[in-house]
């Protein structure tokens, strides 16, 4: 009964105070969207990952590999040996269809059924897939009618000219129909072939993105030769075995599940520091949930007070306003679950883009979302207000009535308590720091130290806020009475400002660290490149997918460029896919400028001593991530499979900078690589130039002289190498910007409505002002110059925060997840934009306020008590 | 009362120096003062809620209050006496009638000339202090003359002799909610009266105090007021403090009539 009553008591108070009540779910909305959209930004990169994994692989067990393929001779005597074997001839490729990437696959139809992937429905009797082949959509008169349920029919049933099968959705996409010419662009050429009709499955999602085909016109589309990718079967493990020992050494029998393993482990990163990203949305959103309770509480102390004095006992006042908490963030969660819906499909296509410019062809086409998520979102909302308002509901309840009346009993109070709070805050900070300097691989314990460290900052800051504006009331009182007066109501509404002050240095330096993180990451890789990219001029295929630069360089490109004069050095690269005993990694054999250590910035190793046994004794070096993730440095060892001699051990004789991928790269000299690998021909030429030679010219006449190669290539300058690189960079930080401004409106939130509640609580006393004589433009300046100074110790005290936020970010969360090392440093412009920002912020908040305030009735203001 | 003459001289060599260069300061010298009255009300009319439920709070009332005098008005609460204060403070607006204050006719004043009014003329003191809870005593008292630009050292100046008066030296630092009631209104008071206004306009100030201090109050209102030369609209439910005003009215049904000896005398009619 009494409970109905208090609650229709705080159901008055935000009829009375709607914008407050807004402002409260707001919070809770932008909180739980951010946190919500980057859960269903990951989970949905990762179904569509195993989606598209199981499409590819259904029901295998094993694959069989080469260390750079399967010569199809193989393919055809492994079958005669194990005849009763389930197994099939796979080749993967990527090409261009108009501005899309597809992988295009080539499968062999008569052995195919059994592995039920691409969505195959295997029950006896229904062919999926293949029939589905077979019974197009639109029937094809060029396409003979051959029974594919016949295992025995002839193989030239899908002839190389039949052509392609693509997804529905992406057919209705690009609007083709059956028997549509297809243009694709595979890596050095234009080839024509036709679309046969729709792959149909039962999840559609799983074969978007994919064009099927024959292996025979596949492999001919994609000019393997006789080359297959690999071999996949269905067998048990003693069968496995037995197939395993009858494997040449040049050839491996892998499971499956370790390929998706090696996949998965290279977007970890990249999703742990959006992860990353999310945590520290969530903390900022809890800190300003937090915020917005309290004020909702604090406003009220008096009201409440009433209430205990007539009889309301505590713990009923306290449980009353518990459950306001849980009802606003119901609503608050429930509407942030749903925008976080709609960002995160923004935020898909954002981490999509990245994961295909740096680590493999993905396509994400279902949004993940399921109850659970609903129900984490509301629980985490629902959490963190009702852990927020308990916090003030318990001071609230338990103060003693007759105190509660006084306003300055409050402030008393919390000043009382500010100087053990700021204590108890250095502690925390400390231990953080003793955290985050202790050597560790756990990403954990740098997610708690940055943690610890926030709240601990968070802790310290009404204290300072405090003293500072104590010393400015000071300071100002003989020069200008409205501004001391502004700086002596921060001072004396602590209780109050102390929260806004924290709210907003937290949110504002978040987006000063973040901003710091990725300038310095950003500057170094700037750096990196300018050291690495020795080249004045780069040859290479041009390649459909920007991290498989991998096509292959006809002979009479570098005999053309062997001939050009003006050349002072030309180095060779060839970039293959290496498997070792710790997953497979992109590598390069190399034939360096004049055999020198040219454009290698070695981390640990000393140059000279590693370069020799580089060159001469078969020595690879390894990059930075690589050596971070799996502990290795100059005199361990690492075993590669090699085509033609096996599993083989080489030395790691040094560390080399490298951004270019997180997973990690190793670099060969060629002549280790001719030792080990067939013979193949290059995938990038660089060259540079003799002293004299004008650039630009030379590359002007180089440029046409390769034109009558007829190869498709890339000519290009260093410089347009390291402008791309750097968009790519820019692009892979996309989703942290967006975060990043996502922050930004959680934190405006939360300090407008504590600005609102600040200065609606002292409405009388501004009424008390202005019957005074003060002036509606004193009255205005003096709240403006209030919350300009809340926005300048803000940001002046962002800044140290943010700068050890980033510290973390740089040196142990991004090392930690991608393995780079990087030096950290301040960008041009971001100390003043955090100003910039902490203080439009605050003065924006403060505008309604103010402007509300000197409208308002003085006598009516005078009147409320 | 020696430091209130050393108020007194403060006070001309204020007005000599011309800190107080508003418009309704120059418009009103001391010499015109001495001719207009105070405050001239005719046929002031007064409703909340007109577009609603109007309620009609004062209806044809009309006071004149001379150069000097100090009128007190009585009234059953809720008869629209505080109301009446705040119009001729020009915190309500005149809605029908004219209200003089010092011959500036309120009605016909925009925002900034009312404030400016306020500033330089009007000194207020309420019943539940209203004191700044966020500024110390000194702040609190000299904030009219912050509010008007003076500088800290003849805020300083003009502050110690009337610390002084109110009994409250040394207390200049301290915050308003360390005070004692009584404490408090006398800070309201010095206040009200720092910037010398020809006009003080007081609802209740002793109605929290109990009746011992709330006799020390008044009497400090009076001295000060009577040597500052300032006229006096007095609101209170206490005979006793009425007692100090030259006339006295009370508030029924909207209008003021001339409290009988009755009143006084103690049959309590409102
Ligand atoms: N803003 C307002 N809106 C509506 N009614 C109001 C408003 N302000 C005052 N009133 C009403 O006007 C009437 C007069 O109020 P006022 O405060 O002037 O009375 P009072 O004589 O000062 O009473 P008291 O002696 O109790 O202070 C009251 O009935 C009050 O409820
Ligand atoms: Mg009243």
């Amino acid at each position: 009964m009494v409970a109905r009553i208090l609650l229709r008591s705080s159901l008055r108070f935000y009829k009375q105070h709607p914008l407050q009540l807004l402002l409260a779910i707001v919070g809770i909305v932008l909180g739980v969207c951010i946190v919500t959209a980057v859960f269903i930004t990951n989970n949905s990169s990762k179904r569509a990952f195993a989606l598209s994994t199981e499409a590819l692989y259904g029901r295998t067990s094993h694959h069989i590999v080469g260390a750079q393929g399967i010569d199809q001779q193989f393919y055809a005597q492994f079958r005669s040996d194990f005849p009763q074997l389930q197994a099939t001839p796979i080749i993967e490729g990527h090409v261009l269809l108009g501005n899309d990437v597809f992988s295009l696959i080539g499968i062999d139809p008569f052995a195919e059924l059994p592995f039920a992937r691409l969505g195959i429905n295997n029950n006896a009797g229904d062919n999926g897939f293949l029939s589905s082949l077979l019974s197009l959509d639109e029937p094809s008169t060029e396409l003979p009618a051959t029974d594919f349920s016949n295992a025995n029919a002839q193989s030239d049933a899908l002839l190389p000219s039949a052509g392609l099968l693509m997804s529905a959705a992406s057919a209705t996409r690009l609007a083709l129909t059956a028997g549509d010419k297809l243009q694709l662009r595979t890596s050095n050429r234009f080839v024509e072939t036709q679309l046969l009709g729709n792959l149909t499955s039962d999840n559609p999602a799983a074969n978007e993105g994919l064009l099927i085909g024959d292996i025979a016109l596949v492999q001919s589309l994609l000019e393997r030769g006789d080359i297959i990718d690999r071999i996949d079967i269905i067998a048990d493990n003693p069968l496995a075995q037995q197939i395993r020992d009858s494997l040449p050494n040049t050839l491996k029998l892998n499971n499956a599940a370790s390929r998706t393993q090696t996949m998965l482990a290279m977007t970890r990163g990249f999703q742990i520091n959006l992860t990353a990203m999310s945590l520290l949305s969530l903390l900022v959103g809890a800190f300003l949930i937090h915020n917005t309770m309290s004020f909702t509480v604090l406003q009220r102390r008096e009201l409440f007070a009433v209430k205990r004095t007539i009889g309301i006992s505590s713990p009923l006042l306290f449980g009353s306003i518990l459950i306001e908490a849980v009802l606003i963030s119901i609503v608050g969660s429930t509407i942030g679950v749903f925008l976080g819906l709609l960002l995160g499909q923004q935020l898909i296509k954002l981490t999509t883009q990245t994961i295909n410019d740096l680590y493999f062809v993905l396509h994400v086409q279902e949004i993940w979302f399921t109850p659970w998520l609903f129900f984490g979102g509301l629980l985490l909302g629902i959490t963190c207000s009702v852990i927020a308002a308990s916090i003030s509901a318990l001071d609230a309840a338990r103060t003693n009535p007759v105190q509660a009346h006084q306003r300055s009993a409050t402030e008393q109070k919390t000043r009382a308590v500010l100087p053990a709070l700021a204590s108890l805050g250095l502690v925390i900070m400390l231990f953080g720091l003793a955290l985050a300097t202790t050597p560790s691989q756990s990403l954990l314990l740098g997610f708690i130290a940055l943690m610890l460290l926030i709240v601990g900052y968070g802790l310290l800051l009404p204290f300072i806020s405090f003293h500072a504006s104590k010393w400015l009331k000071q300071v100002l009182s003989g020069l200008s009475p409205v501004a001391s007066m502004a700086a002596g109501s921060v001072e004396r509404n602590i209780s109050r400002t102390g929260l806004a002050i924290a709210a907003l240095t937290v949110a504002v330096s978040s987006t000063f660290g973040v901003d710091v993180m990725i300038g310095s990451f950003r500057g170094s890789v700037d750096n990196w490149l300018g050291n690495t990219l020795q080249s004045d001029v780069y040859l290479s295929v041009p390649s459909t997918v920007v991290t498989q630069n991998d096509g292959a360089l006809d002979d009479i490109i570098l005999q053309t460029v062997q001939k050009t004069e003006g050349i002072r050095s030309v180095s060779r690269g060839l970039k293959f896919k290496s498997q070792s005993n710790i997953g497979e990694f992109d590598t390069l054999a190399l034939v360096p400028h004049n055999n020198q250590p040219i454009g290698i910035t070695l981390i640990s190793g000393n140059t000279e001593r590693a370069w020799q046994r580089f060159v001469y004794e078969q020595g690879v070096l390894i990059s930075e991530p690589l050596a971070t993730k799996y502990q290795l440095g100059p005199g361990d060892n690492i075993k590669l499979f090699t085509e033609l001699k096996g599993d083989q051990t080489f030395h790691v004789v040094g560390v080399v900078r490298d951004y270019t991928s997180s997973h990690g790269q190793m670099t060969l000299h060629r002549d280790t690589y001719n030792a080990y690998w067939r013979n193949r021909a290059d995938s990038t030429i660089g060259i540079i130039y003799q002293d004299n030679i004008n650039k630009s010219e030379a590359t002007k006449k180089l440029r046409s002289q390769l034109t009558q190669t007829n190869q498709a290539l890339h000519v290009q300058a260093n410089s347009d190498i390291h402008e791309n690189s750097l968009a790519i960079f820019d692009r892979t930080f996309e989703v942290t910007r967006v975060l990043r401004w996502l922050t930004v409106g959680v934190a405006f939130v939360g300090i407008f409505s504590a600005l609102l509640a600040l200065n609606l609580e002292r409405a009388r006393e501004f009424a008390v002002l202005r019957a005074t004589g003060s002036s509606r433009k004193q009255l205005l300046s003096l709240i403006t110059a209030q919350t300009l100074w809340m926005g300048l110790l803000a940001g002046a005290l962002a800044v140290p925060l943010g700068w050890m936020m980033a510290k973390i970010l740089i040196h142990i969360i991004n090392l930690r997840s991608f393995g780079w090392s990087m030096d950290s440093f301040i960008p041009d412009g971001t100390v003043s934009s955090t100003f910039v920002l902490s203080c439009t912020a605050a003065l924006l908040a403060g505008l309604y306020p103010a402007w509300r305030l000197s409208q308002s009735k003085i006598a009516r203001q005078l009147r409320d008590e | 009362m020696g430091n209130i003459k050393a108020f007194q001289s403060e006070r001309h060599r204020a007005i000599q120096s011309g800190v107080n260069t508003t418009p309704a300061r120059n418009s009103d010298n001391d010499f015109a003062k001495q001719l207009a009255p105070a405050v001239v009300v005719e046929n002031l009319s007064h409703a909340y809620n007109r577009k609603t439920r109007p309620r009609h709070i004062i209806e044809s009332l009309s006071l004149t209050v001379a150069h000097k005098e100090a009128v007190a008005i009585v009234g059953r609460s809720g008869s629209g006496k505080s109301t009446l204060l705040n119009i001729i403070g020009g915190l309500e607006p005149v809605q029908d009638g004219v209200v003089q204050v010092l011959g500036l006719q309120l009605n016909k004043l925009n925002d900034s000339q009312l404030t400016n009014l306020r500033r330089a003329n009007i000194g207020f003191i309420y019943q539940a202090f209203n004191l700044i809870p966020t500024l110390n005593v000194a702040d609190n008292i000299t904030l009219p003359l912050a509010l008007a630009g003076v500088n800290t050292k003849d805020r300083a100046e003009q502050l110690a002799p009337l610390l002084d008066a109110v009994g409250l030296d040394g207390r200049g630092e301290d915050y308003p909610d360390v005070l004692s009631g009584g404490e408090q209104q006398r800070v309201a008071i010095a206040r009200a009266l720092i910037h010398k206004p020809a006009l003080v306009l007081a609802d209740e100030p002793t109605g929290n105090l109990d009746a011992k201090s709330g006799r020390v109050i008044l009497g400090l209102l009076q001295s000060l007021i009577s040597e500052q030369g300032s006229s006096l609209v007095l609101v209170t439910h206490s005979l006793e403090v009425a007692g100090i005003a030259d006339r006295s009215f009370i508030m029924t049904g909207g209008q003021l009539a001339p409290a009988q000896d009755s009143h006084i005398n103690g049959s309590l009619a409102w």
